[in-house]
Parts: structure tokens; sequence; C-alpha cells
């Protein structure tokens, strides 16, 4: 799981450094996060932990925060 | 005379004043309510910003016609047209502004509230706008001072009384807490407004009698682009440039009134251009889409589906996060989904996903579509008309009914010489892409020299006759005339669907006290914009932050590389393209 943040912050943090992920709650809801940062966190994220992220999966709950993404990715991989 | 935008829209309401016209995810308005909402703003729009200077005229008041005493005196013509900001979200409303601002003589500017409030100076600065209109669902506050009255849509409406705004007399109830869905006319029961034959007609009456002093080569609004010394610059676009567009539109593609048109561009993007005049143009509908269904796609298409879109024009950014997330994949959609014609443009499209989207609409027509800003929207189209190899570029295709395009020879004509023009079997020779026509804007508001440099009489022709835009992209043919973009002769970039200025970039990063030079170029493999400054020590958060207050996002450099010392070419300036090449060789 520590592992899985910690790629996961470093995925975040080359896409976006411009966003504090420690802190950010809503980064769909108050838009801190634009379509092109998901395509490009999706597909390394696909990559990166070997899973698949359906597109049914691409909902503001799923991403809004690094512990729901991590929530997501942990369902995944046990998938 | 059908000479200006509004004439689409009375020709609407006259023929079905109960059709929807404009939806979001909150409201629809019909092409009453929609012309109700723009004449009420006009009025207010012109009592407070002008015209101004002209004498008192009484209107000749139709007895009976004008229940809510609409006749005010205005005059046109002597006085120019002023910019009026609009400050825009997601909402109809914003439409309702820009033709509300159209009717008052004034031209509308869409301004995005979340650009950072340095860049908002800027652009605010460079316009200075007469007023500002907040046309936001919920407005609030601007995130910069600004010294021209700011009118929420309520204000504008306050106290108004038009025939057609809802319980007829008294127009909207004042609603302090803001704009509620019920505070708008005709949004609570369209049953109880006043839609009778007479007071459709009265509300034209007065709509044709205020637009009555507008000609077509007056502005209709101005779209800001990225500038390359760090100015944004304002494309001013008349309203003849736009009805030749949608009349271009509608000879080729022929909408119809059934046409619903998904609307994915914000509007202080041109793309929106097109779907807010080729619906009223067709008599179409406009279903604005909310912002967050192309970052999260999931629920994108059951949206579709229940709003009956069949008209997609959107960024080439757009259709990529359905093709790139795989977004159609596995969806089933409540109602079907009919999409009849899917139109791109804004950037060059991955064939692999154009044949994305083919895949699951077989039945469309796919389009490309090619233009800056400056020559309103589009000036060529391809119409897809065989599968395409993902390995093969789009063509970019052939001009628009009553536009010229044409390449002019790029780079080696001297100062004195005429630059040749490319003729169409010289397939593969490059050239700079070049647009003659009704099409080509106005100007760069505000801004003689940049319009000077782009906006320019045709080489080896008198100054008098036509202009011609000079793109700054370069173009070749190939097979039978067909036009294909190479790529930019400048420092412009795309990146996400925006049009980026590297200079801006730069212009942003030297201003950074700490920087000693900075220069930016693009990954196109990875879609990253790459800084690489000089300075003493690696300082990336500090810019980052520096940049935020410059800079929209989209335009912050995805990678900083610091460097001791830049490296320069022989005429002292920084070699850019050793730069390049270290980075693509991994030595940065």
């Amino acid at each position: 799981m520590e592992e899985n943040r910690q790629d996961l912050m470093e995925i975040l943090e080359e896409t976006r450094p411009d966003i504090d992920f420690e802190n950010a709650k809503a980064l769909i809801d108050d838009q801190m996060l634009d379509s092109f940062d998901i395509i490009s966190i999706v597909s390394e994220i696909n990559d990166t932990f070997d899973i698949s992220i359906n597109v049914n999966d691409l909902l503001p709950e799923n991403f809004n925060s690094v512990d729901a993404i991590l929530a997501l990715i942990t369902k995944l991989q046990e998938e | 005379m059908k000479n200006t935008v509004m004439y689409m829209l009375e020709e609407n309401v006259l023929r079905s004043p109960e059709k929807k016209a404009l939806a979001d995810e909150f409201r629809s308005l019909t092409y009453r309510e929609y012309l109700a909402l723009a004449v009420c703003t006009a009025k207010k729009i012109r009592d407070l910003a002008g015209p101004a200077a002209c004498p008192q005229k009484e209107q000749p008041q139709a007895e009976g016609k004008d229940p809510g005493g609409t006749a005010l005196p205005f005059c046109l013509g002597a006085q120019a047209s002023r910019p009026v900001g609009v400050l825009i979200d997601r909402s109809v409303l914003s439409i309702a502004a820009f033709m509300g601002i159209a009717y008052s003589g004034n031209f509308y500017v869409p301004l995005d509230p979340a650009l950072p409030a340095g860049r908002l100076s800027i652009i605010l600065e460079e316009l200075s706008p007469v007023m500002l209109v907040d046309a936001r669902e919920k407005p609030g506050e601007l995130p910069v001072s600004c010294d021209v009255p700011v009118l929420t849509m309520l204000d504008l409406l306050k106290g108004q009384t038009c025939a057609d705004l809802p319980g007829g007399i008294e127009g909207t109830k004042p609603c302090p807490a803001g704009l509620q869905p019920q505070d708008i006319p005709g949004t609570e029961n369209a049953e109880n407004a006043p839609g009778t034959e007479n007071a459709v007609e009265a509300l034209v009456e007065t709509a044709a009698a205020l637009r009555s002093g507008i000609i077509d080569t007056d502005p209709l609004y101005a779209i800001f682009t990225s500038g390359s010394t760090g100015i944004p610059k304002g494309v001013l676009v008349p309203h003849r440039s736009v009805l030749d567009l949608v009349e271009a539109f509608a000879e080729v593609f022929g909408f119809r009134e059934d046409s619903v048109f998904g609307n994915q561009a914000p509007f202080d993007f041109d793309v929106s251009v097109k779907d807010i005049y080729n619906a009223l143009h067709c008599g179409g509908s406009l279903e604005v889409i909310p912002h967050r269904m192309f970052v999260m796609p999931a629920l994108l298409m059951e949206h579709l589906a229940q709003r009956g879109v069949n008209t997609i024009i959107w960024a080439v950014s757009a259709l990529r996060i359905v093709s790139d997330l795989r977004a159609l994949d596995e969806v089933k959609t409540s109602v079907p989904l009919r999409i009849r014609h899917v139109m791109f443009s804004g950037e060059v499209m991955p064939v692999k996903s154009v044949n994305y989207w083919i895949r699951f609409f077989p039945d469309a027509v796919f389009v490309n579509l090619y233009g800056p800003t400056e020559i309103t929207c589009n000036c060529t189209y391809h119409i897809l008309d065989r599968e395409y190899r993902p390995d093969e570029m789009l063509p970019i295709g052939k001009a628009f009914p009553n536009t010229r395009v044409f390449l002019l020879e790029h780079g080696t004509a001297s100062e004195n010489t005429v630059p040749r023009i490319i003729t169409p079997a010289e397939q593969g020779v490059r050239g700079e892409i070049c647009v003659e026509g009704t099409g080509v804007a106005l100007g760069y508001w505000n801004n003689p020299a940049r319009t000077q440099e782009s906006f320019t009489a045709k080489p080896g022709a008198p100054a008098s006759l036509n202009r011609i835009y000079r793109t700054g992209d370069l173009g070749y043919y190939k097979d039978d005339g067909v036009l294909f973009f190479a790529a930019r002769a400048d420092n412009q970039i795309k990146h996400m669907g925006h049009r980026i200025e590297l200079g801006e970039i730069e212009a942003a990063l030297s201003a950074i006290s700490f920087i000693d030079v900075a220069c930016c170029f693009y990954d196109e493999k990875k879609e990253k914009i790459i800084c690489v400054y000089q300075a003493k020590e690696d300082r990336k958060r500090a810019i980052i932050a520096a940049l935020s207050d410059r800079l929209p996002k989209y335009m912050r450099p995805n990678k900083y590389l610091r460097m001791d010392l830049l490296p320069l070419n022989a005429h002292a300036k920084i070699d850019r393209r050793l730069l390049r090449s270290m980075y693509d060789e991994g030595r940065l």
C-alpha cells in the first residue's frame, strides 16, 4: 500500500507539478485536474500497476483525492 | 436586411417561438425566451454603456404592441461599438448575454473567471471594457480589481419590463441571493408567459428596432489568444464573418431544424462560435455539456443520448479524451445515441482516434476542420471519405465556399521580392497557408502593429484589394490539390487543444527575479512543455508558484530543467536547436 502511494505520487507530481496532491481533496470537483491530466494519469496508472481502469470507473469520487485513487487501484488489483 | 447574426434569432422566434433553443445542465430556453432575455439585457446595457452620445430621439410607440414601454432613445453609428466583457461558465446565460450585447450595438468578449489574476488583469488592461457582465450561474467576486461596473444578469434584468418575460408585465423578480432558475424569464412555467402571437410579434419588432443601426462590418465579438510577446491578443470578428461561416457550413453540411449541437468548447474558445451560430442558422438546438463530463467521461454518452445530441463540433482534444480512455467501449445508453456529424479542429487529429469513433458511429459524417481564430473558426474542411491508416495524415482539405486559401512561398523571399504563390501542381512543396475572404477578422483589438504584421495586402496586388491573413502555418498540396498541414513557421504550439505561443511562457518566466533566462520547447511525443532555465539554484516550486499568477494551467511547463548556463548560438541567442537535441538525447 505504501509502495503504491509512492508510485502514485510520482505519477501525479510528474503530470502536474503545481498541485499539492497530499492535501487536495477535490481534484475533480474543484477542476484542479483537467481532461488531459486524467488521460495521462490513467494511462500511467494502468502501466505502472498493471491494471485496466475502465470508463465506468471514471467518476469524480474515484479521482478526487490521492486516497480515492489508491482505493480504486487496490480494488482493481484485487479483482 | 439580413446583415447581423440577430436576424437569425428573430426568424426563429417568428417561426417556432416555443422550440427549445438553448439548454444546459440546469435550464433550457425557448427561442422566445432567448430573444426576450437578449432584448432586455440589450436595453439595460445601452442605458449604461451607450452608445451614449446621441440626441434623445423618440421612438414611435406602437400602441398596444409594446405593453412594456420598451421604446428607448438610442442611436448607433457615430458612436463606435465598444467591448463588454462577459464572465462565462457553462450556462446558457452566457449565450443570452452575448446576444444582448450584440443587440446593444457593442461587442462581447468572453472571459474565463478561472484565469490567473495576472493574466486577467493584462487582458482587462488591453481591452478596457465599458462594463463587465457576470453571466455565471453563480455570480461571484472577480479575482482582480477592476474599475468598470460589473453587472450580473439579474442586475440587467431587474425592474425590466418586456412582454415576453414571465408574468408578462413585471419582468423578473428581484432576487438578492443571486440568480435562481425561477428568476429567469419563462423557465418556471412557460404556460404563464404571454407567448401569444401578438406578443411574439411585438417582441421581434422591438428586437428589430434595436438592431436597426448595426451594420455587418461592426464587430460581434473578440476572443483572446496567446501572444508571443507575453500579451494576449484579442481577435476582433464582425457580424458578416460569422454569417459567412454559418452560410458556408449550411451549404456544405446541410444542418437541419432537428440538428442538436452538443457544445463542448468553452465560450472563450472560438470552436463554440460554430455551435452557437450554426444552431441559430438552421433553427436547431444547442446543448451545453457540463465541463466535468469531459474530465470524467463515464456519464458523457448517456448525457448526449438523453439530450438528443446528433451534431458534434468539438476540439480534437475532446474527441481524444473519449478515444484515449476508450469511453465508448462499454457504453450502453438508455436511449439510442444517433450522431450524424462529428467535426473536429484545433490541432492535428490522430487517425487512430478518429478510427475509434468511426467504429462506433459508422453512419456519421466525419469532418476535419482547419483554421485559426483570425479567419473566423475554419477556412478549410475535409470530409473523411475512406478509411485512413494510423500512419497517415488527415488532409485539411479544401477551402469553404466564398473563401480562398493559398500557399505562399516561405522563407526564401527577401524583403524586396514578392513571395511566390505555390500552385497545387507543386505537390509536397511547403508554403505558408494564407486566407482571403469575408471570414478574415477585423484585426487585433487595440494592437495595430500585430494587426499589420499578420493581416496584410495580398503579395503582388495593390493594397486597396482584399486583405489576407497569414496564418503562420505551413502546408502543402497532395493529390488533386488537397491541402495538408505540415508545421508551424514559428514558436506557436498546440497543447491540449490550446494555441500557445512559447514566447508568452518565456516572457512570464523571464519576469521571475531569480531566473536569468529561460527557453521553452514542446515534446510532441509526450505532449509536454519543457522549460529549461538558467539560475543559480533549483527553484522549481517557486517558479510554479510565480507562474500560476501569470499563466493558465495549460500554459505552465510540465517539466523544469535547470542549467548553470544556457548555450548560445553564433548570433548570441539561446541555441534552441542545441537544447532540443540535448533534450532528445537525454543529455539535459
